[in-house]
Order: structure tokens, then sequence, then C-alpha cells
């Protein structure tokens, strides 16, 4: 009896001992927060064999490491090191991790702003998925640095080298998503061209993924080929009787049509100016002078708006949409002047913020009359505020 | 008969190893950590999920068919168990399959019961179930008849540390048996390369090539069993392919084929 008391005691002793030792431990010691953790690992093919075929599970593991390592940067120091040698452990474990491609790139495309070691990944994506038929496109990706690797695999693709169908048995996610980067990252138009094109050749795309493709070319300056892939798609929908199709198309149509001619009008002006010294008096000039062969009419049926004295020239929509931006954000800062002192501002300089300077966008003028309050543009004076 | 009265006790005796139930205990709580986990992921929810549990099933039937195996024989031995059994008419080769086949019977018990519980969970946590699961455990379940076997070569004459320590190594070596492969082929590529280069190839490089070939060939090839990556991206492509079960009836029966040798020449006076 008395030996069972004192094992009893003896525990108790022991561990409460402990406890108030930890508890004394615990409150000397302070954490920083956020906390911010890393993995230093070796290279992806090295880790491989050591995991003895428990690769999807080694997978798994850094794969929430590395989330939680992501965590602690995000809400710290947003400093992102050594986050691709993380990724090139997980993908090198289990190549076909598709959200650990995603996510690899959105930390280090998105957060890391890092072109190469985005691109790396995206390729080294796209090149796992690869069939060995498509061994010299696989090989660019995996060996070439990513920028050269993109030059390479755009040439393929120019050279028919890939097939024009959705075949490849790649997630259409991951070139998309690259694409998708390219251009609003990096703002790399021909990148995103590049990887667009690998998207729309993927089994599972989406219908919305092709109507990138003319989108981006319009913006690379190819308008006729943006085009001539919109018609297609408004062909196609009205064969299906797809209405919605049919409106995008038709907008985008219109859109390019419009996008295309004023460029050609900006063009214009500027080689007429450089032969003769001045703007054109209208724009029909340009026809009457042979820059144009006739002047083409505005797809939205507003017509465009010409100012010789600037020699810039606007279609009417897009102004108007402009204009009504731009005048109510000036109108609410001349409405809050006269609430705080009770009249209007002399001049617009006024109202403006240090450094704030709201131009005309179309390098026209303001016309502003301080004692009404009231204010319009010269590119568009029937929009008064 | 006589091999199923065997294996019948060994089963009884194998279930009372305290082992067994810690390590099914250990297989059930990683198996349900898997839903907590998966609140750790972006997104691959249901992958962590059937990640984690055909990992869970085949890492600890692996330690149970190893830590339960290696002392089955000594044992016998040990306690002076084994005069009373070669002392019957008991042939001891139907010793040796009384063994094995009572410890792949509490194996195989030990894997339904994981398998039951994580199949409850897949189909709890609304996560599709998909018939190449089972293939996964199907293919897990051949493995271990071929490490059971090893675990039973082992235990036929050496005590149980060291049974452990050598089946380890020998499931890590059936485990990295395509990279010794892969290393056999470099040596070839290497090889090649020097004769395009009018470069004589060193003795040694043909000796490790050979060698490697052999090894490869020779040695338990567990990867083979791995199809866990299949079933989570490609489940509907996986099927169960003949060579895998052939070879693992053939390979275990080389192994107690082996274990029998051993046992015969035994000496137990």
């Amino acid at each position: 009896m008395m030996r069972k008391v004192l094992f009893i005691i003896l525990v108790i002793i022991f561990f409460s001992t402990s406890f108030l030792l930890q508890n004394r431990i615990l409150k000397g010691v302070k954490l920083d927060i956020p906390y911010i953790d890393s993995l230093y690992l070796p290279k992806g093919d090295i880790v491989k064999p050591l995991v003895l075929d428990y690769d999807m599970f080694a997978a798994d593991f850094f794969w929430l490491r590395t989330i939680q390592a992501f965590g602690g940067h995000w809400t710290g120091d947003r400093v992102y090191a050594n986050f691709d040698r993380m990724f090139d452990v997980i993908i090198s474990l289990d190549p076909y991790f598709e959200e650990a491609y995603l996510f690899g790139t959105l930390v280090l495309g998105d957060e890391a702003r890092d072109k190469e070691r985005t691109y790396k990944l995206f390729n080294r994506g796209i090149a796992n998925y690869l069939d060995n038929r498509l061994e010299k496109m696989k090989d660019a990706l995996i060996n070439e640095d990513p920028m050269t690797a993109l030059k390479t695999v755009q040439k393929l693709i120019d050279e028919k080298y890939l097939p024009e169908m959705q075949v490849l048995d790649l997630p259409y996610k991951i070139p998309y998503y690259a694409g998708y980067m390219a251009y609003f990252n990096f703002s790399e138009t021909e990148s995103a061209l590049t990887y667009y094109q690998i998207a729309i050749r993927c089994k599972d795309v989406p219908d919305w993924v092709f109507r990138h493709i003319p989108w981006l070319q319009e913006r690379m300056g190819e308008y006729i080929i943006a085009l001539d892939k919109w018609r297609r798609d408004y062909n196609q929908a009205v064969e299906d009787k797809d209405e919605l199709i049919m409106s995008v198309a038709d907008e985008k149509i219109k859109l390019t049509t419009n996008n295309y001619y004023l460029k050609l009008f900006r063009d214009d002006i500027k080689s007429f100016k450089e032969k003769y010294g001045r703007f054109p008096n209208k724009l029909e000039e340009l026809a009457e002078k042979k820059y144009l062969p006739f002047i083409p009419p505005e797809p939205y049926g507003m017509g465009y708006l010409y100012f010789p004295k600037t020699g810039v020239v606007i279609d009417k929509k897009n102004a108007e949409r402009d204009m009504i931006v731009y005048l109510n954000y000036i109108k609410n800062k001349i409405n809050a002047y006269k609430k705080q002192n009770n009249k209007y501002p002399d001049a617009l300089n006024q109202i403006l913020g240090k450094n704030e300077v709201i131009d005309e966008p179309y390098q026209n003028e303001w016309v502003y009359d301080n004692k009404t309050g009231k204010i319009y543009s010269t590119t568009a004076p029937y929009i008064v505020f | 008969m006589k091999v199923f009265a065997i294996a019948k006790n060994t089963f009884k005796e194998a279930v009372r190893n305290r082992i067994l139930y810690l390590l099914l205990i250990f297989a059930i709580l990683m198996i349900g950590s898997s839903r907590i986990l998966a609140l750790l992921t972006i997104s691959a929810h249901e992958r962590v999920i059937k990640d984690i549990g055909l990992f869970g099933i085949n890492f600890f039937g692996v330690l149970i068919a190893i830590l339960v195996g290696i002392g089955l024989v000594y044992h016998e031995i040990d306690k002076k168990t084994i005069y009373t059994i070669i002392s019957k008419p008991i042939h001891r080769y139907q010793f040796i399959l009384g063994k094995y086949f009572g410890l792949l019977i509490t194996v195989y018990v030990n894997l339904i019961i994981m398998t039951l519980f994580f199949f409850i969970m897949v189909f709890v946590l609304g996560i599709g179930f998909h018939i190449s699961l089972l293939y996964a455990i199907i293919y897990t379940a051949l493995e271990l008849a071929i490490v059971t076997a090893l675990a039973i070569v082992f235990s036929s004459f050496s005590n149980p540390t060291m049974a452990a320590i050598y089946t380890l190594i020998m499931f890590i070596i059936g485990r990295m048996n395509e990279d010794i492969l892969r290393f056999a082929q470099y040596l070839a590529r290497e090889a090649d390369r020097m004769i395009q280069a009018g470069q004589q190839v060193p003795p040694f490089n043909k000796f490790l090539q050979g060698f490697t070939n052999v090894i490869c060939r020779v040695l338990p090839n567990l990867g083979l069993y791995n199809i866990r990556a299949e079933v989570i991206h490609t489940p509907d492509k996986v099927m169960i392919s003949w060579e895998p079960l052939f070879y693992a009836f053939t390979y275990s029966t080389f192994l107690l084929l082996i274990a029998i040798f051993i046992f015969q020449r035994r000496n137990f006076k």
C-alpha cells in the first residue's frame, strides 16, 4: 500500500515539476509573429530516390510544408527566395501535380514577380505532360532557358510541328495560366500568345480560351489575323445558333476593326505631317492625297472625331465613354470645393491635389465656367457636366 | 492440412502480438488524419486524402509484415517449441509454409481492416470512389506477399534484430530497383558514347554494367506494385496486369524455397 502511494506521489511530483519548468521556459520564449519558415532542400532528382517509391505521399508532405512556408512569408517578409527549389522537389516527386504548377507560378509570378523562375516552372509543367512524339518541344522546354524555349516553341508552332487539333494530354490550365501570367504580370504579349497557342491544343480546353488568341493578336498589331479568327468564330456561332458567342464575336469584330482603322489613321497622319509639315485639315484629306483609298466608316456607326490642331483622331463611342468618366471625376471635385467654400473654384487647378494633373485625354481642352461650375471638353462639347 | 494447422496457429500467435495492434492503431490514426491534413492544402483535397490513405495502408502493411514476421521462426527456436513440432510427423517445408501463410493471413486481415476504414472515410467525405483505389490495394497485397516471404527467409536463420535489418534493406533495394536499372542504362549510354568517340570502354564499366543488369533482375522489384500515381492522376487508365500478379507468385515461391532450403539444413540438436 505504502509503495503504491509513494509511486503516485513521485508521479505527481515529477509531472508537476516538469509542467512548471515548461511553463517557465515558455514564458521567456518570444516567437516572431508571423512565423517565417522555409525548406532548404536538395534538388528534386536527389530527393526522388530517397523516398522509396512513396513519392505521392512525399509530394503531398512537401506540398503542405510549402503552403505553410508561403503563408509565413506572405504575412511576413514576402521574400520567396528558395520556393523554386521547393516546387522542383514536389514536381520531381509527382510530375503531374497540376495544383503545384498553378500555385507555384502564383507564388513565383504574382508574389515574387520573378519572370524566369515562373516561366521555368510552367515550361517544366508543360514538358512533363508531353509524350515522346513531341520530343523537340519537350527538349526545348526542359533544356533551354525559359525565354529561348518559348521562342523555339513558337517556331515549332509556326512550322506546324504541333498538331492543330486538341490532342495534348496536358491540363489546359497550365499553359493558360502561363499565358495569363505572361500578359498581365510581365506584359509579354508574345510569350502569352505562345502559351495560349499550346493551351488551345489541350484536350480539355474550353471554347472561350480560343478567343484569347485573336485578342492577343490584336494587341500585337496583327489586326487582320485577329479579325479573320473573330469572323470564323462568328460564322461558327451562326452555324451553332449560339447567340451569346455571336454577340461576343460581333462586338470583337467591331472593336478590332475600329482599333485597326485608328492605327491606320494615326500612321497616315504621321506620314502626312512628315511630308507636308502640318496635320491634315480634315480626315478626307488623307484619301485625297492617296494615303488611304477611302475613309473607312466607323464600325459603331457613330463616326470619328478629328482635331486638325493636334492631329488626334478618335472614335466618338470611346471618346464619349472616356469623357463621361473624366468629367464625372472633375465635377465631383468641383462640387466638393463648392460645399466647402460656398463658391465654385476660380480655375481647375484649385481643385487638384499636389502633383495632380488632369489632362484632356485627346490633347484637347477642358472648358470650365467658374460662374455656373459647368465643365465640358472640346473633344465632345455636347457632353456637359 | 498440416500447413493449414500451422498457419492457423501462427495467425493466433500473431494476433496476440501487441506490436500488431500498435501499428494498426497508428495506421488508422494516419488514414484518419488525412482529413485534417486536407484542410491545410490549397485545393487538391481529394488527392491528399487518397494519397495519405494509400500510403498509410502500404507503409503500415510493410511494417506489420516485417515486425511480426521477423520473430516467427526465431521464437519457436528460442522458446524450444520447435522440438515439439519437428518431433511430430511434419516436414520442415510444411512448417515454413505454415508460418508464411499464417503471417500472410495476419497481414491481409490487417490490410482489410485498414482498407475498410479508408473506404468508409472515402464514402463519408464524399470523395468519388473509383475501382482503381481497390487495384492499388490489391497491388499492395501482392507486394506484401513478397515482403512477408523476405521476412520468413531472414527469420529462418537469424535473430529478430538482424532479420529486421536484412528485410528492411531488401525492401529498400526492392523499392530502388528501378534506380539500379537506370544506373545500368546510364552505364550503357556512357559506353556507347565512348565507342562513338573512338575511346575504349574501361573493363570496370563493362563489369559494372553486367553486374547492375543482373542485380536488378535478381533482387525483388517492389516498385512494380506502386500504381498510386496512376490511381490519383489517371484512374480510368489503371488496370491490373498479369505480370505483377505472376511475379509476386513466382518471387514469393522462390524466397520460400530458399527459406525451406536453409531451414532444412538447420541443426536443432
